[in-house]
This record gives structure tokens, C-alpha cells and sequence, in this order.
């Protein structure tokens, strides 16, 4: 036994003095990099994070298709990409920026703009000579969501926003042939499917954030913020917002919508197989569908409308800038991936492109998926640009909760939620 | 009547043992399913096709290989300074008599109730003015402070169960501290050092937010990292977490196959004083 623990003890250790190796060796290489950023006729190179997904063929493209043409096209100018999930990119984002330890360029969620801006970690993008000629090529909507004050901070990569998916079989079986086109008509087929089918939902909603939520409230005329998105007061708390959401309480509680609670069947998964008559969701889906249930009959259809119309939220990324020493190139990369090229190429794997040149393409033309979307954006609406956005998504989110799975009063929830926005606003 | 008695224990073993292997199951039967068997309603247990797709998806995409080969080292040498320092801590509070002694044992003590994600900040302040950030020393190091108060406290038990009597046949014999620590305490000890393994195995092993945190280069991540890559914003293969799950559970089970017959000798160790 002495001889055993005499033997092991020194591997262990002669193990831990190789990683020391390892270690020291990866600090050398980083700092070199950085170091040889500066030196001319050496390569630069660009560290990119970005939330494009693993388990999807978005991941693969950027790495064996964008990057090596960019690389191709710009020599002297490498391109390191990070993936992080989106959850993670934001959180960590925001401790490299109070660490001072950034990326050159990041993909942004258009909602992450206004608080990177607000932090001072944005580099100003309306500063490089061709940037009017660049932000003309790209769709209008999508560009205004890089825009705080009066300069641009980022640019649009790419754009969405949910349509009303529905199962032609259960809806005809119940009743009901066509989509519902307003909130009327949906609340009644909702009565009718739970008729039909006992125990599936008439309609399926992931979450209860503002991404989720705020469509309902849009379109009934009720809103989160004031225009000026100085208040919540007599907007999140409006009679036209309690109303929606008494409805959507009393649909759920009389078992017509689910998927929100944990442990409930996956919203797009449920709908493909039959768990949810109706979903609203983005492009996205369509592609899962089309690579996990080929033969699942997508239909899809506008968002219910209320009494101010079809109105959807609008999503998507910005690509912005942090790099301080290596501007120039970060602007080369960011300039491609808005490429028609570039966002050819994104489009044809279901990321809807926001260069207008590239929307002409005969293979993104081609989506026979997307024209819904499209229709979907021209009323669609960007969330408040305001910086303290994730935290009133919070809000939202814990007022949401007790209004469905508890039986808090609707009124009494919101006024609690708006005094809590306020005082956000007010920080 | 014996008999009886006999049945009933190994019922309620085997009900126990049932459920502890069931999510083990239910995993791995999710990671066989293809796709678009994942959600069928209603769920079934047992796939009606079974496809080893999720694997090699889970394997091939990112640097698998390679966040398992970083996993372990981080581990290997987490272990490394834990034991290292921990059993000489252990020594030294068990046979040493010191001047400030009970306090100091008292601030060490103290690390174990301090919940870790409230250390995150100053850790990593701490970590970047040592030149440690995105590197695995980063890791390591904070692994074992972290483990150190546990082990610490675990170690000590045993060894103040070790009787007094060896120490003065050492001094007898002209051994110092050295060989009494080296050569009798801790050959004796292999008991306490299995639970102290699997223990901190499965905190270093699994560990997420400091490692998300601290590591940017893609090339230094370990595996929880990129299992949480395998979730996207919109939609996640499930099929393909659960495979990368499994094949990060594997070398931690492979541990506990490995020690389990000493664990249960080790788990009381320290619980009662010679």
C-alpha cells in the first residue's frame, strides 16, 4: 500500500506540471496575438461571438463558408468565431465589458443594442466614410433597431418575426377551415378544438416574456411603454391590455393554451405532433420541421388580429462592433456579413436576409416559406429601444407567471409590474 | 418469518435501485431515438426505432474530443492540488498543536458555507490580475480552493481517527513528521480519499458558470460548455443533449464503478472519533 500512494502521488503531480505547460503556452499565444495586431504585414485576427446555432446548419455555414471567403477575399485578416447559446452571449457580453475584455465583433440581439450602447462598449459605425452607402443597401425596419440617438451602433444581420401556424386536419376536423383571422375567430376555435380534442391545446406559447406576450397586447391597442417610453402607467395596465390577457387567462385555465409550464410538451414539437392545434413561431420552425418531421403539413397564416390590426413583434440581430485597436478590419467582416454574398447564404438556411439585393436572389426567392414572413414584418413591431430592456422583460415575465398559473387579478399584476417598469425607467 | 424480512429489504432495494437508474435509462433511450420520435404523444418509453445518429452528431460537431480531453485535465489537476494541499492541511490540524489554531480551522470551516456563485465577481477580479483569465490555471485553481474546506474537513476526521499510538512508534523508531504523514497516515487513509474523489469529481466535472465566465478561446472550453451550445435560442435537439450528456457522464460513472467498493467504508470515515 505505501508503495501504491508513493507511486501515485507523483504522476498526479507530473501530470498537473504538463498542464502548467499547456497553460502558459496558450497565454503566450494569446498575448502574441494581440500584440501582433498592431504590427503592419502580419494577420490580424478579428474575435467574433455570435449565437449562431450549433445543432443547426447556421454554425456550419459561417464557419466553412462565410469565414474562408472572407478570409479569401481579405488576406491579412483571420477570423476567430466563438459560439455561445444566446442566454450565455448576453450574460457574458456584459462581464467582458466591465472586464474590458471584448470581442472585435459580436452578433447582437436587436434588444441588446440600446444597453451595450448605454455601457459605452459600441463603437459608433456612422463614422466610417461608406457607412451611408452600406446601411442603403439594407431594409429600413431591421436597420432602425442599430440606431440609438442620433447614431448607428451596429447593423442589421438578419430579421424575424412569428406567423400563425395551424393544423389544418385539427382545425377542419373541429370546425373551423380556415386560420383564424381574428381574435374573435381564434378564441372560438380554441372553444372548438378542446371540444374536439380533449386532450390537446388549441394553442401553444412557449414562454411568457415579452416576446411572447406583447403581440397579443399590440394588436388589442394596448402597448408596454408610452411613445416616448418614458412610463408604463396607462399603457401596460390600459383596459385594452387587461382585456387580452383576461381572455388569454381564461383560455388557459379552461385548458385551450399550455406549453409555457415546465414539464409541458415543447411548443413546435407539440404542434407537429398534434399536442397543439395553433402556435405562433418563426422561420425556424419551418425548418425544423422540415428536417425532423418531413411529413408534418405546414400551414402557416397572419397573427390574429385584434382591434389594432395584425401586429407581431419584430426579432432578429444587429452585428455591432467593440474592437478599439483593429477597427478597420472589424468594419471589413462586418461590411461582408451584410454582403449580398454573405446573406445570400444565410437566407438559404432560414435566416431571413436584410440586404435588398439579396432578397432578389433566384435561391432565397425560392423559400417557398418565407412570403408569409415578409407579409408578417410590414406590420411587425420592434420591442421599447430602451437600455434597461432585459430587466423590464423580467418584469413582464414574473407578472405573466402569477397572472396564468396563479389567480392573481389581471389589473392588480399589472399595476404592480408598471410601478416596478418605472422605477426601471427612472435608473 | 426470515425470509419475509429478507424479501422486503431486497424489494425496497430494488425499488430504490429502479429509480435511481431510471433517469440513467430514460436518458439514453431519448438519445436513441431519432428526431422525429422525440415527442410522440402519447410518449412512449421504448423507441420503436433506434438510431445511433444523436451520437455521432454529438461527437463530430464542435471539438468534443477535445473539451473531454480539457475536462480531464482540469480535473486531473484539480485533484492534483486539492490532495496535495488538503491532506497536508488535514495533517497538520490533526497532530499539530499551534497557536491560533481552532480559529484558523474555524475560517477554513467558514469557506464551506459560502454559496460559490456569490464569489464569482471577486474571483475574477482575483483571476485577471493574476494573468489567469481564459486559461485553464483559472479553472484549476478556483476548483480547489473551492473543494479544499470539504476535503479538509473530511481528511482531518480520518486521520483523527488514526491512533496516537503509531505516532509515538514512529518517534520511536526515528521517523519525523514527514514519514509519519508520508509512509503510515496516509497508506492508512485510502478509505477517506474515495469519497473525497467521487465528491469533488462531480463538482470540478460538471462545473458551468465560472467556467463560461473565465474561458473565452474556444479551444480551452470544457464539456458543460458545449453541452449548452447543443441548445439553441429557438429550438433544441434534445436528442442530441441527451447523447453529449451521456458521453460526459460516462468517465464520472466509470470513477464510481471504480471505488464503489471502498465508498461505503470511506462515507463514514471521520463520523465517529477513535
Amino acid at each position: 500500500m505505501i508503495n501504491k500512494w508513493s507511486k501515485l502521488l507523483p504522476i498526479i503531480l507530473a501530470l498537473t506540471l504538463v498542464l502548467a505547460g499547456c497553460g502558459s503556452k496558450g497565454n503566450q499565444g494569446t498575448a502574441n496575438e494581440t500584440s501582433s495586431g498592431a504590427k503592419p504585414g502580419k494577420d490580424v485576427t478579428l474575435t467574433f461571438w455570435h449565437h449562431y446555432s450549433t445543432a443547426s446548419p447556421e454554425e456550419k455555414t459561417l464557419k466553412e463558408v462565410l469565414i474562408p471567403k472572407f478570409e479569401q477575399e481579405n488576406p491579412g485578416v483571420k477570423v476567430n468565431p466563438v459560439a455561445f447559446t444566446w442566454e450565455d452571449l448576453h450574460k457574458k457580453l456584459q462581464i467582458s465589458g466591465s472586464a474590458g475584455d471584448l470581442p472585435d465583433v459580436a452578433r447582437l440581439d436587436i434588444i441588446w443594442v440600446p444597453e451595450f450602447q448605454k455601457s459605452g462598449l459600441l463603437q459608433e459605425l456612422d463614422a466610417f466614410e461608406d457607412f451611408d452607402e452600406i446601411a442603403g443597401s439594407l431594409l429600413e425596419g431591421p436597420l432602425s433597431t442599430a440606431k440609438v440617438g442620433d447614431h448607428y451602433y451596429g447593423l442589421p444581420l438578419n430579421t424575424n418575426t412569428k406567423v400563425l401556424f395551424w393544423n389544418k386536419e385539427m382545425l377542419s376536423q373541429s370546425g373551423v377551415e380556415q386560420a383564424p383571422a381574428t381574435a374573435e375567430q381564434f378564441f372560438e376555435a380554441l372553444g372548438k378544438i378542446k371540444s374536439k380534442y380533449a386532450k390537446s391545446w388549441g394553442f401553444g406559447e412557449p414562454a411568457l416574456q415579452g416576446w411572447n406576450v406583447l403581440p397579443w397586447i399590440w394588436s388589442n391597442g394596448g402597448d408596454v411603454l408610452s411613445p416616448d417610453f418614458t412610463t408604463a402607467e396607462g399603457y401596460l395596465n390600459s383596459p385594452a391590455s387587461v382585456d387580452i390577457l383576461t381572455k388569454l387567462k381564461d383560455a388557459y385555465n379552461a385548458g385551450q393554451i399550455s406549453g409555457f409550464k415546465p414539464g409541458d410538451v415543447a411548443v413546435t414539437e407539440g404542434h407537429a405532433s398534434g399536442s397543439y392545434a395553433m402556435m405562433a413561431e418563426g422561420p425556424w420552425a419551418v425548418a425544423q420541421f422540415q428536417s425532423q418531421f418531413p411529413d408534418f403539413d405546414v400551414e402557416m397564416a397572419s397573427f390574429p388580429a385584434g382591434s389594432a390590426g395584425s401586429i407581431q413583434v419584430l426579432g432578429g440581430e444587429d452585428i455591432g462592433i467593440f474592437s478599439k485597436d483593429k477597427q478597420e478590419e472589424s468594419w471589413k467582416f462586418v461590411k461582408f456579413m451584410v454582403s449580398e454574398a454573405a446573406q445570400i447564404e444565410m437566407g438559404k438556411i432560414g435566416q431571413i436576409p436584410v440586404n435588398l439585393a439579396s432578397m432578389e436572389n433566384a435561391d432565397v426567392k425560392a423559400i417557398d416559406y418565407y412570403p408569409p414572413f415578409l407579409e408578417q414584418l410590414k406590420t411587425a413591431k420592434a420591442r421599447p429601444p430602451v437600455s434597461a430592456w432585459p430587466q423590464i422583460d423580467g418584469v413582464i415575465n414574473d407578472a405573466m407567471s402569477k397572472i396564468f398559473m396563479t389567480d392573481a387579478d389581471v389589473k392588480t399584476e399589472l399595476d404592480a409590474a408598471v410601478s416596478a417598469i418605472d422605477a426601471l425607467l427612472k435608473e | 418469518m426470515r425470509s419475509l424480512k429478507t424479501f422486503c429489504i431486497y424489494a425496497l432495494l430494488v425499488a430504490g435501485g429502479l429509480i435511481s437508474i431510471y433517469p440513467l435509462v430514460y436518458m439514453l433511450l431519448t438519445a436513441l431515438k431519432p428526431m422525429t420520435l422525440l415527442f410522440e404523444f402519447p410518449p412512449r418509453f421504448l423507441p420503436s426505432e433506434m438510431t445511433w445518429s444523436n451520437f455521432r452528431e454529438a461527437w463530430g460537431s464542435q471539438n468534443f474530443a477535445l473539451y473531454l480531453l480539457n475536462s480531464l485535465l482540469v480535473t486531473l489537476a484539480s485533484f492534483a492540488l486539492i490532495f496535495l494541499l488538503s491532506s497536508m492541511l488535514a495533517f497538520a490540524y490533526s497532530r499539530f498543536d499551534f497557536k491560533g489554531k481552532s480559529l484558523s480551522f474555524a475560517i477554513i470551516m467558514g469557506g464551506l458555507v459560502i454559496p460559490s456563485l456569490t464569489l464569482l465577481i471577486p474571483q475574477f477580479v482575483l483571476i485577471r490580475q493574476l494573468g489567469l483569465f481564459d486559461s485553464r490555471w483559472g479553472l484549476i485553481v478556483v476548483y480547489a480552493a473551492g473543494a479544499i474546506p470539504f476535503t479538509t474537513f473530511l481528511l482531518k476526521g480520518f486521520f483523527d481517527s488514526i491512533s496516537r499510538d503509531i505516532d509515538e512508534s514512529v518517534e520511536m523508531e526515528g521517523g519525523g513528521a514527514w514519514t509519519l504523514f508520508a509512509s503510515i497516515i496516509l497508506p492508512l487513509s485510502k478509505p477517506a480519499f474515495v469519497p473525497a474523489t467521487i465528491f469533488n469529481a462531480l463538482t470540478v466535472w460538471e462545473e458551468f458558470p465560472w467556467a463560461l465566465t473565465i474561458i473565452n478561446d474556444p479551444l480551452k472550453r470544457t464539456l458543460p460548455i458545449a453541452l449548452a451550445n447543443f441548445q439553441g435560442q429557438y429550438t433544441t435537439q434534445w436528442g442530441i443533449v441527451f447523447a453529449g450528456s451521456l458521453i460526459a457522464v460516462i468517465p464520472i460513472i466509470l470513477l464510481f464503478l471504480l471505488l464503489q467498493r471502498y465508498f461505503i467504508a470511506g462515507i463514514t470515515a471521520g463520523a465517529v472519533k477513535g
